[in-house]
């Protein structure tokens, strides 16, 4: 495969910052498409729940838009579906589960990891720590329907 | 003006073409990787403007990812990094194949009143058509990544 000799000298001191940049914002629009085709949507469509014009969704469609954490924020909202998903790590995640055991008490509270997103994993903790309430009669048993 | 259009960089989904002017050592693009040798001002644009080549490169000339420069018929686009200052022209001629033209520092609100940025973009106006009329003709074809027969043009 013929690669220039000029640009592979360049590429050679490109900052891994700029790499990591363009490389995400790149999928966050190709995500977003993704979504929208799925839902069959158009950027005009996305610009109205957004109260943008279509040329503003344009030009952050093309790959190398800056996007503000408020912005995907807003987008996530209007499409309902993950746009970033940020890792947890197993030991925040630990974190995360000893939380949501602490709040048990609250029934009608419905678990969400930090994308807004119904946690599966924590819906099962959730569950089985409800349980573990039942066993020892600290709460009524059709709590746990309220989770599912 | 006499050039020929010829490979610039080949990778496994898509080709980068550019363009060379009868008589220089350099294509169009490598003019404009050399005027921006590293350590200038304008390192961090020059840099996301290779990383963008890149992304492309892995993903594909998609339209949505060009921005459009005078006519949308045209089919000369800016390479589009926000809030950057320098400017590279390109031509997307498919999914496939994207020619790489020249570019510059963009100090004015349009192409069009900086005659060096003015003359990037015209020339691939005129390569645009041409290669278009004759795709049209049967003496210029595309074929997956490729694009091959008379690639001489007087533009």
């Amino acid at each position: 495969m013929k690669r220039s000799k000029i640009l592979e000298e360049r590429r050679k001191s490109l900052p891994k910052d700029i790499k990591i940049f363009i490389s995400l914002s790149f999928s966050i629009v190709d995500r977003i498409h993704f979504i929208l085709e799925e839902q069959g949507k158009s950027q005009k469509e996305l610009a109205e729940l957004l109260g943008k014009k279509e040329s503003e969704i344009s030009r952050w469609m093309r790959g190398n838009h800056n996007f503000t954490l408020e912005t995907i924020a807003k987008i996530q909202a209007a499409l309902d579906k993950i746009v970033i998903d940020v890792p947890i790590e197993e030991k925040e995640y630990k974190l995360v589960k000893t939380t949501i055991t602490n709040r048990i008490e609250l029934p009608e509270m419905q678990i969400y990891d930090r994308n807004n997103v119904l946690n599966e994993s924590c819906k099962y903790e959730f569950k089985t720590s409800v349980l573990a309430w039942n066993k020892s009669a600290k709460c009524k048993k059709n709590s746990v329907g309220t989770f599912n | 003006m006499r050039c020929e259009l010829e490979l610039f960089e080949e990778y496994d989904d898509i080709n980068f073409y550019s363009v060379r002017f009868e008589g220089e050592t350099e294509l169009e693009i490598e003019k404009f990787f050399l005027k921006f040798s590293s350590g200038s001002k304008y390192d961090r644009d020059f840099n996301k403007i290779i990383g963008w080549i890149d992304k492309i490169a892995e993903k594909g000339c998609l339209s949505r990812y060009f921005r459009p420069e005078g006519k949308y018929e045209d089919g000369v686009s800016a390479i589009p990094i926000e809030g950057n200052k320098i400017r590279l022209y390109c031509v997307r001629i498919t999914d496939e194949i994207l020619i790489l033209g020249n570019g510059d520092v963009k100090n004015v609100q349009r192409w069009q009143e900086d005659p060096v940025l003015k003359s990037f973009v015209e020339n691939l106006i005129k390569l645009k058509q041409k290669i278009d009329n004759r795709i049209k003709r049967g003496k210029v074809f595309i074929s997956g990544k490729e694009i091959s027969g008379n690639l001489i043009f007087d533009i």
